[in-house]
Parts: structure tokens; C-alpha cells; sequence
């Protein structure tokens, strides 16, 4: 009997049932996703603004060069409201270019009068830009700034400040040119109190820097001037930019290459205009007294000082009344009521081989001139404006020993020549005559009625905004569709389809 | 790896198909398709159509549907095959100088009188009208010589889009009767 029953197989039972592969399999995967996504979590940070205006949570990116390197995840007030909090998350991978000098600002729609930019965020929206800095330092809390800030590291050239007497006349932005090439621009602006200037930041970019030496001025070429000239009116004028918003110029003087041994000094002035450049750079000059006993209005400091109709140099700076009263006495100058007048010779008018020689011989010549008869007398310049212009000139009588005042030489003067005045009118107005300012006024009343309302100029101009007013309606379903539904263009518009209007009952 | 690709491709195949079924076809209307022909325009006595002024809700190319008393909707498959204010411009300038010989309208004229419209209601409703109404000006040298009223209403018979743009152009055609009869009388 015991031989048909068959022994039990004992088997040790495993104590790991097969059943919990699967979750154990689970929990791994689980746990790696969660480790990876913890170990790739981007750079948390944040970023106090002013407004939000443009800014999308979840939507909004930050970028660096126009490449995406995060994204903003939350917008809030800050304790007090009076700020804007943003949450920014940057990929891990670009985490190395925020550090506690990294710049951030927002790139919208931007236009001024030196400067139109960002259009493009106008159809994509705007984004924060960011300029990464150099500190070593982890930073996670950032001030936007206003505007997008000068890139230091981006181009090689010269920076120095320009420094003004004048009232600001140019703009973060305002273009530097030499000889009609853009060189630079202006950077910053501020305001000297101590010295009640106004100062200018200027990068001159290479290779136009190899051009600046310590013989280099700068004058404003801003606006647009008007010059009569004998065939007309001329006007000058650098381009579109220079009118709006302000440009300079920089160069050296006639006949000097740029010093190769002195560089240029880390502030320089900036002359009004190039006019009054030529009349205050020059360095070298002599200085000559004239005492005036006629009328000196119109007589301006720097007003031309010619010899024969050529240019030789300027009125100076006015004298105080104390300084004439010593020089009157030092001078034993007889005539009542006569004014003191500076004029500075400038040899550097002249075209001269040598600039040393050049003072010494042309101081001379003033001398022996002088000794001949020659005289300043004052002539008018503009008799539209009343300025009036130092002539030298000879006249008959003759000076046996030139005076001398403390070092300057003192040339004799004359009377206003009037009779000469006539003349000049009568020269003028057959100029303007030439000027052919009839067929001009015609020209321009031609053009001013092209642009009056009912004109075909104006018209065509309507139509074309109505045209574009049109287009934009148009258009503003589709976005609208883009924005709620961008689904819908690849999987068809799931809204009713269109009423059909019925027949009356 | 190549069966994955396989069904991915029908997948996308397949929702492509299927999006391109779903949409339904587009309409263009015309106002001016039955335009007379003129045989000749009086150059003698000019007077000068200016451009014809609609409302906003106009300035597009979707059929206007009147729904209920303040509320519009825009057709989606039914457009104008051109701008609104051209075509009934065109079309005014047809019709008018079909019906006066005396005088002859024109689109551009230096020193002529000039016939301004203005449009503020101009939609089918979803009741089977049809409504044009607004305002017309003669001006001669800035002053206004004549300011009338225009109001024209049709009615639906058959309903649709065709028939609602075939009643809106014979509304057009009967402002250019009103308009010929009010400046034969001035």
C-alpha cells in the first residue's frame, strides 16, 4: 500500500515573492525620473522690475543673444507693492552667466530719437534680455535696469569723456564721425556741478581710435545750419540722425597728423561747432592789444581777424575793466573812453613749414608792419546781423617804435570805414537777387500744396493707412484664433459652423 | 525601431487627412457681377463720387450678419471678393451714370462738385431683411448744397447668402435712383 502513494517534493519556499518586480521596477523608475529632473532643475531666481507690462508667467522668456535660457515661472508684488517680483527659472546649463554683475532688462518696442528697436517683440512679445558679468559670485536677486546697457565687452576701441560749457546737446546714442565715416558714439551723460560742465562718455571704435592724439578736437555737427553763399543759401547739415538726435565730429587740425607721441587726454572739450573749434584750438598764437575809440558792437570774441581779406586770426576774450584801466595806464593811452581789444595772430592760418619759426617770424613781420602804417580798424561783417570783423589795414600815418604792454604788442587803430558800407549793401542784395529766392518760394509752395489734404499726395497717403487699417482687422480674428485655439489650424475649427440668414416669414 | 516609425507616420497621415476634411469650403461674393453698360458719360456737368465712408465693422472682407437687434456676427466662409466701400463705389458710379445724362459722375475731378456717401448700416439679419442706411452730401468749393437721409430695406425671400447679396446690390441700385431723382430735383 505505502508503495502507490508518491512522497511530497519538499521545496524551500523563496522568501522574495516575483509579484513585487513590478512595483519594485516602478519605484526605480519613479525615483530616477524625480532624481533627474531634482539634479536638472533650472537656477531659480529673481527680478525686481517696475512694471510687468508685457510679461507672461509660463510664457515669457529670458534670453541671452537671442538664444532661450529660461523662463519666467511667477509674477508677484513685492512687500510694499510699490515693485514687481519676477521668478525666473534659467536652464541648468546657463546658470554660469548669472553672477551678482549680470544685467537684466526688458526688451520691448523702443523708440527715441537716436534710437528705434525691439519691433520685433511687437508680433513675439516681449522678453528679458541679460548681459552676463564677470564677478565669480552666485547672486540670485537682480534689479532690472531701465534700458538695455552699453556692452563693454563686445568691441575693441577708446573711451574718454568729452567735457561742454554748452547746454546738453546730444544723446546716449548721439553718433561720433570722422571724415564722414561713424567712428563711435556717446555712452552716458552727466553733469559736472564743480565745474558746471557737461559731460560726455564717448567710445571711438578701432580702427577710427588709431586717429586720436592729444592734436584731436571734437565740435557738435548737430541741427542744420544756413550759410549764405554768393551763389545762394547753403545748408549743411550731417544726415537725418545728426538733425534729431545730435552727432559730433572729430579731426585734426589743417596740415597736423595725429601726435603719434602724445595720446589723447582722458577728457577733451567739445566745441559748439567747428567754427568755434578753429578759433579756440589753436595754441599757438601772438597776442596783439587795440585800443578802440569808436563803437565796438558787434565785435564778438571769436570774431575773424583778416588781413587783406585773408583770415589770420580771432578777436580774443573780453578784457575785464579793471585789467583795460592797467593797460591804459601802463600803456599811456591817451584817447578817453577807449577800449581794450585782445586779437590773437595765428600763425598756424598760414601754411609754414615750421610751427616754432613760423611765431617768432610772422611777430616780426607784425612789427615791421606796424611800423609802416598798418592799423586795425573794425568792419562791419553781416549788416543783416551787425557783426563786425577786425580788418588790418594801412593807413598813412606811420609809427617810428611799435608799443609794448606787458609782452603784447599794441597796433594802432582807425575809424569805422562807412563809406565802404554801400558798397557791401549793394553787393548783398544783388547776391540774394541771384539767390533766385522767387523760383524757390514757388518750388516750396508747390510741394506744401501736394501735402494739403485734398491733394493726390494726401489721398494716395490715406488710402494706404486705410489699406493697412484694413489689413490689421483682418488679421486680428486669425491671432485671436492663434492665441485661443492654435490647435484649431492643424486639427480644424471645432466652433459652430455660419448663420445663414433666413427668409422672412 | 522601423514599426514605430510606421505608425507614427500613419498617425500623423491620418490627423492630416482628417483635418483637411473637416474645414468647410470658402464663398466670395461680388455686388457689382450685373453692372449696365454706359455708352456715354457727360463730361460737361461733372460730378466727383468721393470714396464711401463705412464703419469699422465694415472695413473687412466677412459678410456682416445681423443676429439679434445689437449683436452681429461675422461669416467665416462667406467673404466679399473685394473691399466693401470699392465695390459699392463702383457700382453707385455704374448705376448713376446709367440713369442721368445730364450729368456725368466721376472718380477724380479738380473742380466739380462732389457726392460724398456715408454708410452706417449695411448687413442681411437673421430675420430676412436686408438694410442699407446712412447719409449723402453735394458739396460744391467746401459748402454743402444738399444733405439727405437714405433708408432701404429688403426683404429675404428664399434666404442664403446668394440672395442676401443679390438683395444688398439692388438696395445699392435703388440709393442710386433715390440719389439721381434727389439731384435732378435740386
Amino acid at each position: 500500500m505505502s508503495k502507490g502513494i508518491p512522497k511530497a517534493e519538499i521545496v524551500k519556499r523563496s522568501k522574495f515573492s516575483k509579484i513585487w518586480i513590478l512595483p519594485i521596477i516602478t519605484i526605480i523608475i519613479g525615483g530616477g525620473i524625480i532624481i533627474d529632473k531634482i539634479a536638472n532643475q533650472g537656477m531659480k531666481i529673481e527680478l525686481i522690475v517696475k512694471s510687468a507690462e508685457g510679461i507672461e508667467a509660463a510664457k515669457t522668456k529670458v534670453k541671452l543673444k537671442a538664444v532661450d535660457i529660461g523662463i519666467v515661472k511667477s509674477i508677484h508684488f513685492n512687500n510694499d507693492a510699490s515693485r514687481v517680483v519676477l521668478r525666473l527659472e534659467i536652464e541648468k546649463e546657463m546658470s554660469k552667466f548669472i553672477n551678482k554683475d549680470t544685467k537684466f532688462w526688458i526688451v520691448k518696442p523702443r523708440v527715441t530719437s537716436s534710437e528705434v528697436s525691439g519691433l520685433g517683440t511687437i508680433l513675439s512679445g516681449s522678453y528679458i534680455s541679460i548681459l552676463p558679468g564677470d564677478s565669480k559670485r552666485k547672486y540670485f536677486r537682480f534689479n532690472a535696469l531701465d534700458s538695455p546697457p552699453i556692452d563693454f565687452t563686445s568691441q575693441n576701441g577708446t573711451r574718454f569723456t568729452l567735457f561742454s560749457t554748452e547746454k546738453k546737446a546730444l544723446n546716449v546714442g548721439s553718433k561720433i564721425y570722422y571724415k564722414g565715416f561713424e567712428a563711435g558714439s556717446i555712452e552716458a551723460i552727466d553733469y559736472d556741478r564743480k565745474d558746471d560742465t557737461v559731460l560726455y562718455q564717448a567710445f571711438i571704435k578701432d580702427p577710427y581710435d588709431e586717429m586720436l592724439s592729444s592734436s584731436t578736437h571734437f565740435w557738435n555737427i548737430s541741427g542744420i545750419s544756413i550759410q549764405p553763399s554768393q551763389s545762394g543759401f547753403k545748408l549743411n547739415f550731417k544726415s537725418i540722425d545728426s538733425i534729431f538726435g545730435g552727432a559730433i565730429e572729430f579731426g585734426n587740425l589743417k596740415n597736423r597728423k595725429p601726435s603719434t607721441s602724445k595720446p589723447l587726454a582722458s577728457k577733451v572739450r567739445l566745441y559748439s561747432s567747428k567754427e568755434d573749434m578753429l578759433n579756440h584750438s589753436v595754441e599757438d598764437y601772438i597776442e596783439v592789444l587795440a585800443f578802440f575809440s569808436t563803437s565796438i558792437s558787434g565785435l564778438k570774441s571769436g570774431a575773424s581777424v583778416e588781413f587783406k581779406g585773408m583770415r589770420v586770426g580771432t578777436v580774443g576774450e573780453t578784457i575785464s575793466l579793471e585789467d583795460m584801466i592797467s593797460l591804459r595806464e601802463k600803456g599811456n593811452v591817451k584817447e578817453e573812453g577807449s577800449i581794450a581789444i585782445s586779437l590773437r595772430i595765428e600763425p598756424s592760418r598760414f601754411v609754414l613749414t615750421s610751427e616754432k619759426l613760423a611765431i617768432e617770424r610772422v611777430e616780426q613781420y607784425f612789427k615791421t608792419q606796424i611800423e609802416n602804417g598798418m592799423q586795425a580798424t573794425i568792419k562791419p561783417t553781416n549788416i543783416l546781423t551787425g557783426t563786425t570783423k577786425v580788418s588790418l589795414d594801412y593807413s598813412k600815418s606811420k609809427v617810428s617804435k611799435v608799443k609794448i604792454i606787458d609782452g603784447k604788442i599794441v597796433i594802432p587803430t582807425g575809424g569805422i570805414k562807412f563809406f565802404k558800407l554801400a558798397n557791401s549793401v549793394g553787393e548783398i542784395l544783388n547776391n540774394l537777387s541771384k539767390a533766385k529766392i522767387k523760383e524757390t518760394v514757388d518750388d516750396l509752395r508747390e510741394v506744401l500744396a501736394g501735402l494739403k489734404p485734398n491733394s493726390g499726395v494726401y489721398k494716395n497717403m490715406e488710402k494706404t493707412m486705410d489699406n493697412i487699417q484694413t489689413l490689421l482687422e483682418e488679421v486680428r480674428p486669425v491671432l485671436k484664433r492663434m492665441e485661443n485655439e492654435p490647435n484649431s489650424f492643424i486639427f480644424g475649427d471645432s466652433s459652430d459652423p455660419d448663420k445663414i440668414p433666413q427668409a422672412k416669414e | 525601431m522601423k514599426l514605430r516609425i510606421a505608425i507614427l507616420s500613419t498617425f500623423v497621415f491620418m490627423t492630416c487627412i482628417g483635418a483637411c476634411s473637416s474645414n468647410p469650403k470658402m464663398h466670395y461674393y461680388l455686388l457689382d457681377s450685373d453692372f449696365k453698360v454706359n455708352s456715354q458719360i457727360n463730361m460737361k456737368n461733372k460730378i466727383m463720387l468721393e470714396d464711401i465712408v463705412v464703419p469699422m465693422y465694415l472695413k473687412q472682407s466677412k459678410i456682416v450678419l445681423r443676429e439679434k437687434k445689437q449683436k452681429i456676427a461675422l461669416a467665416r466662409f462667406h467673404s466679399w471678393g473685394e473691399s466693401l466701400p470699392h465695390q459699392v463705389k463702383r457700382l453707385l458710379l455704374n448705376y448713376l451714370n446709367s440713369e442721368n445724362d445730364a450729368t456725368g459722375f466721376v472718380k477724380e475731378c479738380d473742380k466739380c462738385k462732389k457726392l460724398e456717401i456715408e454708410i452706417n448700416h449695411f448687413y442681411p439679419t437673421s430675420e430676412g431683411d436686408v438694410f442699407l442706411n446712412g447719409y449723402f452730401y453735394l458739396r460744391e468749393n467746401g459748402k454743402i448744397l444738399l444733405v439727405e437721409h437714405f433708408y432701404i430695406k429688403k426683404e429675404l425671400e428664399v434666404g442664403g447668402y446668394d440672395e442676401a447679396v443679390k438683395k444688398m446690390s439692388m438696395a445699392l441700385v435703388d440709393l442710386a435712383n433715390d440719389i439721381s431723382n434727389k439731384l435732378k430735383e435740386h
